[in-house]
């Protein structure tokens, strides 16, 4: 059995706000929240400020055993249901897919560290949940009573893109009618940003905090760390026409591969990252030039920027294309939400199409590619069919083709 | 502060529940929503709110049936052998719980309180 794709709600928390408005305005006025790093000089970050999952959950005396991935995750997760009108029966037969990274605020429950010895008086009896990384899963299935077939994905910067993947899979396959898929991750923690610090792959450099994000630039120099959630509800689309719901959009085709190349760094030909994109495309059904808007992983990194723009100019600057899409980099709005980036640039990015705005790419002045058709000032074009790319440390590639419900 | 406060703010904490949901005569299992999870997390509370080391077994009255029927077994009167098992309790209270054992689980915020008096004392 093979079924259409819808995405049928969605929920976010980001640095650029939590509802299509909020993240327009910021757009529009190019307000980002990059601002220096308290934890290392030189180095930027991408926080949201104003998080509190009280204010989703009110009181739930689970809320300490979520890291703040977790608690974005969940936050998400509640909102999509909400986003959705999920009812209780569709939340019980619902499967849930989640993309998480692992907890790195490892200062925040260990902070005094003596000869090995990680004991207090302050460390609960269930630290360790902080740390298993289903626990996001686990606070979401019985904060919404989810049953269904389920699984946590930590594939480094691609997870929460593959999460979406998984479970487009699973319903296009018959094995479910709706699931929960997305993810949520934060780094912006002393142990997370000296995880980054200490692999020279964030920016360090200093300066206006604004201008350090700068995918596919000259300029770039490594990525700020950002953090967000991002969760959509996924179903069959007869089972989304048959009890009336909003369709938002199509997932069309999705591609995974792996580089088995290095720990880090991309394969420098970008061969099996390429191999993922095709395969999207062709599940998708479409040719390359019938994508219209790339949401490229676009890192702002040197390897990762020059690895995928010449995978794009591979893909879609054929001599035989009668079409080539724009690209657009979204970190360059929230910085990278690592293992939850791809399901937050496309929570963003559906949010700023309903609101008729492709997003430039910030502080691309000298870019790294003659041939890409970067978007470097908001526009307004219709747009249908999009591809998102995502990789991830250890040579993790994905992507996805979604096209906006007519 | 007393440790009746120190006990309820632990259990306040622990649960994010109001001050006012935890009286000495709450049932901690039944009239709040404790899992066994959260006896640990009472346990490691106790420890940093009151400076005591607690023995979760002894405090949370978890083996409370298999002492009664430990007395039994051995021709040993109830409430002696389990005065001998929880000497924080008083006679009183173990004649009390002896008699509404069968309602559920017997364990209130007073008997917590005891324990830790008892401990602050020895």
């Amino acid at each position: 059995m093979r079924n259409r794709v819808v995405i049928t709600g969605a929920g976010y928390v980001t640095s650029l706000g939590n509802t299509p408005e909020s993240i327009a305005s910021n757009v529009r006025h190019n307000l980002p929240h990059f601002t220096a790093s308290h934890e290392f000089e030189g180095c930027m970050e991408c926080a949201i400020t104003d998080f509190d999952l009280a204010t989703v959950t009110g009181r739930w005396k689970n809320r300490k055993y979520l890291s703040r991935g977790a608690q974005l995750a969940l936050a998400a997760a509640v909102r999509a249901a909400e986003d959705s009108s999920a009812t209780a029966d569709l939340l019980e037969h619902a499967g849930l897919f989640i993309g998480a990274g692992p907890n790195l605020d490892i200062s925040s429950d260990f902070p005094n560290v003596e000869n090995g010895n990680m004991d207090s008086a302050e460390l609960a009896a269930l630290w360790m949940l902080r740390y298993l990384p289903n626990t996001a899963a686990s606070a979401i299935s019985q904060f919404l009573h989810i049953h269904g077939e389920n699984s946590t994905i930590g594939t480094a910067c691609s997870a929460s893109t593959q999460a979406i993947g998984e479970a487009f899979r699973k319903i296009k396959d018959g094995y479910l009618t709706v699931a929960f898929a997305g993810g949520g991750d934060s780094r912006l923690s002393h142990g997370g940003l000296l995880g980054y610090k200490k692999a020279q792959a964030i920016w360090n450099k200093g300066g206006d905090p604004q201008k350090a994000c700068r995918p596919f630039d000259a300029e770039r120099n490594g990525f700020i760390a950002g953090e967000g959630g991002a969760m959509f509800v996924l179903e069959s689309l007869d089972h989304a026409q048959a009890r009336g719901a909003h369709i938002v959009a199509e997932i069309c085709g999705y591609g995974a591969t792996m580089d088995a190349h290095t720990m880090t760094a991309p394969h420098p030909n970008a061969v099996h990252a390429e191999k993922a994109v095709r395969h999207a495309l062709l599940e998708a059904g479409i040719s390359s030039d019938q994508v219209e808007l790339i949401a490229a992983h676009g890192t702002s990194t040197p390897l990762n920027d020059t690895m995928e723009a010449h995978m794009i100019e591979r893909i879609f600057h054929t001599e035989s294309a009668a079409h080539i899409p724009l690209v657009t980099a979204l970190k360059s709005w929230v910085g990278h939400c690592t293992a939850a980036s791809g399901a937050v640039e496309l929570g963003i990015l559906l949010a700023l199409l309903s609101k008729g705005m492709i997003p430039p790419v910030r502080n691309l002045t000298t870019p790294c590619s003659e041939q890409l058709h970067f978007v470097t000032e908001t526009m307004s074009l219709p747009v249908s069919t999009l591809l998102l790319e995502n990789f991830g440390f250890g040579g993790q590639n994905s992507a996805l083709v979604v096209r906006l419900w007519p | 502060m007393s440790t009746f406060t120190q006990v309820q703010h632990v259990i306040t904490e622990v649960l994010e529940v109001e001050p006012e949901e935890v009286t000495p005569s709450t049932y901690v299992l039944r009239d709040l929503p404790t899992e066994s999870i959260d006896l640990m997390e009472y346990g490691i509370g106790l420890n940093k709110e009151c400076g005591i080391s607690v023995s979760d077994d002894i405090v949370f009255l978890k083996s409370l049936r298999l002492h009664m029927a430990e007395a039994e077994d051995n021709g040993i009167e109830q409430q002696i052998h389990l005065r001998s098992v929880y000497p924080h309790l008083s006679t009183d209270r173990i004649q009390e719980i002896l008699q509404t054992v069968n309602a559920g689980p017997v364990l209130q915020v007073q008997d917590i309180v005891a324990y830790i008096e008892h401990a602050k004392r020895a």
